[in-house]
């Protein structure tokens, strides 16, 4: 006997599960990156005022580096609050209608969270071999280096997507009276764990 | 007749809770399809758009802002301390 039906629905399959697990720790991974480049960012642009200011110097690479640095952040802190389900949705139109049709659209928009991802990604990939030849002003750096955080965050977000596809078409239906955000919160990526 | 198919595709799925970001992109996409555009623009757009010093002010201005409310907010006769901060997300 099921005493919280809930508490049942977040045993997921050993497949699922260790999906869940992989997407953690790549957060985990992807977040300490976004910090990493966001506070070298920061620390070499204190450096560079200090310097231009107080020195009547600067750092000559300064400019080139930073602009790495927060495509870095920018992009693979895009991936993390995709997964952690950060992003700007319009809800209240769909919250009218029933969970079956609310579930259909939910994972209509996987799928075409999956489609422009994968032509992102497949894009860049299609122009790597441009982008290695071609160089920037200052340091002389392959550009490659400015669309990586692209392609990585387009494949992150494509594991992402899958994820949820999957997770929430297996928990539909095993909670009674479960809302959208319910289902999706029961198999939230981000949970602790010993919250699952 | 572009413009009128990025607007509508946009809108409607904004509509259909379909994420803002990915609304916009799926737009674009259906856009440059119909325009006969090469794809590969897509990368190269996304990329180009960021990489922008000014640009960098922004997050700046923001991580500027923490410590600036932390301090007024502990700081004796701030107006608000007794409010309820805001916020954003769950």
């Amino acid at each position: 006997m099921i005493a919280n039906p809930a508490i049942a629905a977040s045993q997921l399959p050993q497949g699922l599960a260790l999906f869940r697990r992989a997407l953690r720790w790549v957060g985990v991974v992807e977040l300490i990156i976004a910090v990493t480049a966001f506070s070298c960012t920061v620390a070499l642009n204190i450096i560079q005022i200090s310097l231009r200011y107080a020195f009547d110097t600067s750092i000559w690479w300064a400019q080139e580096v930073s602009l790495l640095m927060m495509m870095i952040a920018y992009y693979v802190g895009i991936s993390c609050v995709f997964r952690a389900r950060h992003y700007v949705i319009i809800h209240f139109l769909v919250e009218r209608f029933p969970l079956r049709t609310q579930l259909y659209l939910y994972y209509f928009a996987q799928m075409l969270t999956i489609v422009f991802c994968s032509v992102v990604l497949f894009e860049s990939i299609g122009i790597t071999e441009e982008l290695l030849t071609t160089y920037t002003v200052i340091m002389h750096l392959p550009i490659f280096y400015w669309t990586l955080p692209l392609m990585i965050a387009s494949a992150s977000m494509i594991a992402t997507s899958v994820y949820y596809f999957w997770a929430v078409w297996n928990v539909a239906g095993r909670i009674p009276g479960a809302t959208l955000p319910s289902l999706e919160a029961e198999v939230f990526v981000d949970k602790e764990p010993h919250e699952i | 007749m572009i413009s009128l198919i990025l607007l509508a595709i946009m809108v409607s799925l904004m509509a259909l809770r379909v994420p803002v970001s990915i609304s916009i992109g799926i737009a674009v996409l259906v856009a440059l399809i119909v325009g006969d555009f090469p794809l590969d623009v897509i990368p190269h757009l996304m990329t180009d758009g960021l990489d922008s010093f000014p640009l960098l002010a922004v997050p700046f201005f923001v991580l500027a802002g923490n410590p600036l409310l932390y301090f007024m907010w502990n700081s004796p006769g701030f107006p608000f301390q007794d409010a309820e901060p805001v916020r954003l997300c769950d």
